[in-house]
């Protein structure tokens, strides 16, 4: 249902529906789908993460070290899983956003 | 460097960036009072103030040479015609700043724009609170009794940023958080005590008064109704719609209602946009203020909306010193008393001091602005 919506929107239905997943993962899930291949996009998904997080709509679970660079090497990777806040809200998002047609 | 000290730097530059972006947002506001105070003194402002009290541009001279004020009628059109155009040079410096951030952006500002439940009406609800009421009351309180009264008028707005924060978004506001936004708020008081009761007691003109409550009240809304929208949306996106909302509401409404009683407002805003110096001042206003918002919205989903404002009403300070610099202070105060200079002073350490109690505050405290809902092991 969130799919071409706001990237918010879409980082808490995939984490709602995926389950807990690693920011590599998720970001690289989002890049494709919203077609933003390059580095710079990459980063700018992530930082979007690291405000969902602080927002307490979503959770860290996991913690590691990216060693062979898959995403950005050296870096921290963080598996996160949504929480009850953040379903409560993305519940409150499916009310309100529009059904596009087939939805 | 183990994994969990590296998590805990990554918590501790985030909350720093945030801090360093409410910083960055009291500079800025700071600095735009000097062209939003200056704007007040060009020709064609004064004139057409003028004119609405149906007086000829050499009736003007004489009015403002004797220290005479125009109408509230005529402050409160000078008022919107200045808003309006703030608003206009702060989207034209978003347009150029999001075609820097990528093109994305624009897509991603589409896709939220037709949201306008989950996002939308945050927007336009922060436009309404931003613009028609704290900028324009910021305006009317600059022109009416002067820069330093418009700065110091609106300080405590993280009062009401921080009350809504909590009962509202349910953001978790720490003891320290509220001790050091207190505190802010002593300071920038102290500091600016002795001026305000001056003025008030020299002037006593309510017009102004309620400008600065317009300010004070509406800027603090805004924050907690900004921080709900970033909550699904990116702070540039969020940012460029609300000021898109408040241009709206100027020039779709507002302006055109302006003409129909002062169909000569046109030439008068022609006549400001084709001098030089007043287009640059106006550049000036678009760019400090642009800035200073964007500023403020990365602040809050990164530090919550009690510290981003507490940090931002910073402002305050650097006004009175940005002010001093730019007018000197004579121009700033009207006097060299030297009470002014200490009060300033006092209230710089207090305001320093109370940002320090917010800075030194455990990253952890902010790890997450709200209560997740989950038990913690």
């Amino acid at each position: 249902m969130m799919e071409g919506r706001p990237y918010k929107f879409r980082i808490l239905e995939i984490l709602d529906v995926d389950g807990p997943m690693w920011n590599s993962d998720l970001v690289r899930k989002l890049q494709d789908e919203y077609k933003m291949p390059s580095d710079y996009y990459r980063d700018c998904l992530n930082f979007d993460l690291i405000e969902v997080a602080a927002s307490g709509m979503i959770c860290e679970e996991d913690v590691a070290i990216d060693e062979d660079g898959s995403f950005r090497e050296g870096c921290l990777l963080l598996k996160y899983h949504i929480t009850p806040v953040g379903v409560d809200f993305l519940n409150e998002l499916r009310r309100k956003v529009k059904p596009r047609k087939g939805e | 460097m183990d994994v969990n000290e590296k998590r805990t730097e990554a918590h501790k530059k985030r909350v720093k960036y945030g801090y360093m972006m409410a910083l960055f947002c009291a500079v800025l506001w700071a600095i735009w009072y000097i062209p939003g105070t200056y704007i007040w003194s060009f020709d064609p402002v004064n004139y057409f103030m003028g004119m609405i009290d149906g007086l000829t541009n050499a009736e003007t001279d004489i009015l403002l040479g004797a220290g005479d004020y125009f109408s509230t009628t005529a402050f409160l059109a000078a008022a919107v015609m200045i808003t309006g155009l703030n608003a206009a040079f702060v989207i034209i410096s978003y347009f150029l700043w999001n075609l820097g951030l990528g093109k994305a952006k624009f897509s991603e500002m589409k896709r939220s724009v037709k949201e306008i439940k989950a996002c939308t009406k945050y927007y336009f609800l922060g436009a309404i609170c931003g613009g028609p009421i704290a900028i324009l009351g910021s305006f009317i309180a600059m022109g009416y009794i002067g820069g330093f009264f418009a700065a110091v008028a609106a300080l405590a707005y993280p009062v009401i940023g921080t009350f809504l924060s909590r009962v509202w978004l349910g953001q978790k506001v720490s003891r320290r958080a509220i001790m050091g936004i207190v505190i802010i708020v002593i300071g920038s008081f102290t500091a600016f005590g002795v001026v305000m009761i001056n003025e008030l007691t020299a002037n006593a003109n309510m017009i102004g008064i309620i400008g600065g409550l317009m300010a004070l009240c509406g800027w603090g809304v805004e924050g907690a109704i900004a921080a709900k929208g970033i909550d699904v949306s990116e702070p540039d996106i969020a940012i460029t719609m609300r000021f898109g909302m408040e241009n709206l509401i100027w020039w779709i409404i507002a302006m055109p209602l302006l003409t129909i009683f002062v169909p000569d407002v046109w030439s008068y805003i022609g006549m400001m946009l084709t001098d030089p110096v007043i287009l640059l001042t106006l550049v000036m206003v678009g760019l400090t203020f642009g800035f200073c918002y964007v500023t403020w919205y990365k602040a809050f989903p990164l530090i919550g909306v009690g510290r981003g404002q507490g940090v931002g009403s910073l402002y305050g300070i650097f006004s009175l010193i940005f002010l001093v610099l730019f007018f000197g202070v004579i121009g700033t105060f009207g006097t060299d008393d030297p009470v002014y200079i200490i009060s300033l002073i006092a209230g710089a350490l207090l305001c320093t001091v109370g940002t320090f109690v917010m800075f030194t505050e455990k990253s952890t405290e902010v790890e997450s602005l709200r209560n997740t809902g989950e038990e913690k092991p």
